[in-house]
């Protein structure tokens, strides 16, 4: 417990991490207290024709979109939508991925070797294109998008896993603790595991944006959400039949994202730093 | 006659996290036209940022608080760092680095990075190249004429088939050919200094001794001075005129050779001498730990660990003193002109 | 001759996970669904086309007979009829696929050239002012949804300035077809006006596409520049006093470009990834438009062609960097 203490006082000291842990927090408050801090909330629902496309006032701090509905309040329920997408499918991910890993690094052989090229198949597609095509075969509705984001993400944490995992096998400590006579189960719950928990920590900060971004992605594409959701990505393919008249109605769901995603990868480098500088390279976008 | 290089109370403080550490504490250093002048000491007595500050290639974090460098009449440490970089680096002064593979890159050919060298550094070339340095061409007169230089020099150090070797990368070269390597670029510009840091340290016993004959003849050959930085006295003694003792970023000792080695007066030194093993004898070392340069002791730095040490020792450095022909000192209570009990025969 | 050996290995290695996207694809679109012939026979497909599909396709057969069939098809280059462009589907990735490769070969272009400088320039000014702004903005790039910042940049430079146009590939007459692509077409025939309507057309799109992958590229381009930068060699350079632009640009450079290329595999990832939304967004003519066409056809045929295109694109792409880095560092043969 001292040294997530510890960890977490390291956070505060670096202002960027910070920044990022804030922003996600504001983020997480919210999609939870939407219902409270937005000063209309039935505009989830309701539409109210006479009011459309209003630009920015004081009535309406961010205007109206196409069916009179406030966008601000909008947002903040689609921030709901979009945190439910990205932890679902992160923690899918990472209860898939993880005990691939481990186990693919733990058995070596042939069985390691097989769970890691599979993996590879799953990573030779981009995940929005192998999103939109389990999206067709499932159909275009939200779970489906969660599962498809699901399935493209796990190989990351299984790659990192598995690396994580084999170089410590190749540790002395862990031939002693084998010798030993300690289970399988032990060495790996025991051992392997809390050296490989600062890893999956920085890939699920840095995945949960990336997510968010293919989600986004995905919703401005038609997928995921229904008509009249107020998920962000499709507030943007709405908006573009009311350009450049309607600015406000594309960029402010877009600087949403924007924000988002910030935070997630300013905590996932800040992360990096704190948990593991052997991990301090430049890191991967994804 | 003047010296080539004199050294005369630079202080030089480095900029650390923690606080400024003075690694150079008022250090003398001279050098004679043709003259190797070994710099010894343990890690981190501050030999190799010496050198270094010579060159001007320290840190960022390094500042000069006080004194000069003169080399053949002009302050290095005034000049600015264009005219440095062009006319003194690579030129007059050249460099041997301590560890050859990882000073050469590892993704061009030897005669390529050879190549390069001269293309700015010939003593064929021009005195300063600029400007637009990318753009600059290669003469092709003259680099027929550097190649033949390289060639000759390749083969006077003793590399064989030195065509091939100038076709291969860096991974595929012995250590003792690397080293070679980079004392003929050293010599190809023609200097009139050569610094080399530890420029054995990195090689096997064998191929040690072969390098330092080799340096040694070529020196005498060429008339260039040296400054040879190690930290092995057994090396020191293969091929030093003069050699300069320091410890923790002061210099404590300078003799020319055989004085050093025979009668040397300063308690540092001695210990060292009587540190070196024996045969069948004890070992000795000097007790106690070298000081950490962000807190260093006042006065003179090796007072906690000299048995001859006293209240003078720690009010303040002792100032130079001669105590021969060429044999200076920096100690309130050198050892007197007795042997020490361990001489390097 | 070592060369071919290992691209040999390398594209022996790389074959199973090519049968493996097969098999994904198959999976997909023959196991998972509930009634893969409806799917096939489209939305609007009535109970007896759906039979009919079902027999032709030989969907009642055991799953191993139909995954042999289809490899066969896949093998044979018959991916099926879009519905879309009522075309065979391999002849409309063929037409629609030098849009596209344009497109991300300019993004390319816009990621290297200037991703790489700013990342020398940022790791040489460590923790300077200009170090911390490009650092701030590789994060920020990073962030950006792409198709919002296209939607962004088309509202200011189309519809505000109007000096670019909205989208598509061009406006007016193509250039003189030899390579199909038009930018490379109008310079080869030195049509000078068509040059100008393609490039305006290009740069959006291009810059939109480019600009997170140009992230990417600094961030890992500094790292590496920072690496190289300590290191012996480079103050070996120093200490001889070889002028610091060419330590810089030639020697330090070509360390960091080994990493780059290490990289360009992740990064033409990212680019096919992201051609789907900005060739929506900009209505490029490539085959990310024609996916998403055919997506809200529910045109199954045609998203399975796709993803298999895409991930074979992707493989390849990966082999021919793994054979580049070693010809890039002469130490990687040694190995």
């Amino acid at each position: 417990m001292t040294e997530l203490a510890y960890a977490l006082r390291r956070i505060a000291a670096d202002r960027l991490a910070l920044t990022g842990a804030l922003i996600i927090l504001a983020l997480a408050l919210c999609a939870l207290l939407a219902p409270y801090l937005a000063p209309y909330p039935e505009d989830v629902r309701e539409v109210h024709p006479g009011a459309r496309l209003l630009a920015p006032s004081r009535a309406h701090l961010l205007g109206t979109d196409r069916m009179g509905g406030d966008i601000l309040s909008r947002l903040l329920f689609g921030a709901r939508i979009t945190i439910v997408i990205a932890v679902i499918a992160v923690g899918a991910s990472i209860v898939v991925g993880v005990p691939a890993g481990l186990v693919a690094g733990y058995l070596r052989g042939w069985l390691g070797d097989a769970v890691m090229r599979v993996a590879d198949v799953f990573l030779a597609v981009p995940q929005i294109v192998l999103a939109i095509a389990i999206a067709q075969t499932l159909g275009p509705s939200l779970p489906n998008v969660i599962l498809a984001l699901s399935v493209t993400y796990w190989p990351w944490f299984a790659r990192i896993v598995y690396a994580e995992t084999r170089s410590a096998m190749s540790e002395t400590f862990i031939e002693a603790t084998r010798g030993l006579g300690a289970s399988p189960r032990r060495t790996v719950l025991l051992h392997i595991l809390p050296n490989v928990a600062s890893p999956i920590i920085v890939r699920a900060s840095l995945g949960m944006g990336f997510t968010i971004l293919t989600a986004a992605s995905l919703g401005f594409l038609g997928l995921g959400a229904e008509p009249h959701s107020p998920e962000w990505g499709r507030t943007i393919a709405e908006s573009r039949s009311y350009l450049p008249d309607a600015w406000w109605y594309a960029m402010a769901p877009g600087l949403a994202i924007f924000l988002v995603v910030m935070g997630f990868n300013l905590l996932g480098d800040g992360l990096r730093d704190v948990l593991d500088p052997r991990l301090r390279r430049a890191g991967a976008s994804r | 006659m003047t010296d080539l290089l004199s050294v005369r109370g630079l202080r030089l403080r480095f900029e650390s996290e923690q606080g400024p550490v003075e690694v150079l504490d008022g250090v003398n250093l001279s050098i004679g036209r043709g003259q190797v002048v070994g710099l010894v000491g343990e890690s981190g007595c501050g030999k190799t940022t010496l050198a270094r500050a010579i060159l001007g290639i320290l840190p960022g974090s390094a500042r000069v608080l006080a004194g000069e460098i003169v080399f053949d009449g002009t302050d290095l440490l005034g000049v600015g760092v264009d005219r440095l970089n062009d006319e003194i680096r690579g030129r007059r002064i050249t460099f041997v680095p301590q560890d050859p593979f990882a000073s050469l890159h590892p993704l061009f050919a030897i005669g390529a990075q050879i190549g390069e060298l001269l293309k700015w550094k010939s003593p064929r070339g021009p005195a300063r190249p600029r400007p637009l340095a990318l753009l600059r061409a290669y003469p092709r007169a003259r680099r027929r004429a550097d190649h033949q230089a390289v060639l000759d020099l390749l083969r006077v150090v003793q590399i064989p088939d030195p065509e091939a070797i100038l076709r291969k990368y860096p991974h595929q070269v012995s250590g003792g050919q690397r080293q070679r390597l980079m004392i003929a670029m050293a010599l190809l510009p023609q200097p009139d200094l050569i610094i080399a840091d530890e420029p054995t340290t990195a090689l096997d016993a064998t191929i040690q001794a072969q390098i330092l004959l080799l340096l040694r003849r070529l020196v005498r050959e060429h008339g260039v001075s040296v400054l040879f930085t190690t930290h092995d006295l057994g090396t020191a003694h293969e091929i030093c005129d003069k050699i300069v003792v320091m410890y923790a970023g002061q210099e404590m000792e300078e003799a020319p050779a055989d004085r050093f080695f025979r009668a040397p007066r300063h308690p540092y030194t001695r210990k060292l001498l009587e540190s070196l093993p024996t045969p069948g004898g004890p070992i000795r070392d000097i007790p106690g730990e070298i000081p950490r340069l962000i807190d260093p002791p006042p006065g003179c730095r090796f007072h906690p660990r000299c048995p001859s040490a006293a209240d003078d020792c720690r009010r303040a450095r002792p100032e130079v003193t001669t105590a021969g022909e060429g044999h200076r000192l920096r100690c309130y209570h050198p050892a007197g002109d007795a042997s020490p009990t361990r001489t390097l025969a | 001759m070592r060369l071919l050996v290992f691209a040999l290995r390398r594209a022996a290695w790389f074959l199973p996970t090519v049968l493996g996207v097969i098999v994904l694809t198959f999976a997909i679109s023959h196991v998972i669904p509930a009634d893969p012939a409806a799917l096939l026979a489209g939305e609007t497909a009535s109970p007896e086309q759906i039979a009919r599909v079902r027999a032709e396709h030989g969907l009642d057969r055991p799953a191993p007979e139909q995954f042999v069939r289809y490899l066969g098809r896949v093998l044979r280059g018959d991916l099926g009829r879009s519905l879309y462009t009522s075309r065979e589907i391999r002849d409309d990735l063929v037409r629609r696929l030098p849009a596209t490769l344009e497109l991300t070969l300019a993004a390319m272009a816009v990621t290297v050239v200037l991703g790489v400088p700013i990342g020398v320039l940022s790791a040489l000014r460590r923790n300077t002012l200009l170090d911390h702004l490009v650092r701030g903005a590789t994060i920020g790039g990073l962030a950006i949804a792409a198709f919002w910042m296209g939607i962004m940049l088309q509202l200011l430079f189309s519809m505000q300035l109007g000096w670019t146009p909205l989208g598509g590939r061009i406006s007016g007459a193509p250039p003189r077809p030899i390579t199909t692509l038009y930018v490379l077409d109008a310079l080869l025939t030195a049509d000078w006006p068509a040059l100008r309507r393609a490039l305006l057309h290009l740069v959006l799109p291009a810059l939109t596409l480019g600009i997170p992958a140009m992230a990417t590229v600094v961030r890992f381009t500094r790292a590496g520049v920072l690496d190289v930068v300590s290191s012996a060699h480079v103050l070996y350079q120093r200490a001889m006093g070889l002028p610091p632009a060419v330590v810089v640009w030639k020697y330090v450079l070509r360390s960091a470009a080994t990493s780059t290329i290490t990289q360009l595999g992740l990064i033409f990832g990212v680019l096919l990834a992201g051609s789907v939304v900005v060739e929506t967004v900009f209505d490029w003519p490539g085959l990310g438009l024609w996916a998403v066409n055919s997506m809200v056809m529910s045109d199954y045929n045609a998203i399975m062609a796709f993803t298999l295109w895409a991930a074979v694109v992707y493989i390849a792409v990966n082999f021919l960097v793994d054979v580049l880095q070693v010809l890039v560092d002469p130490r990687e043969s040694a190995t």
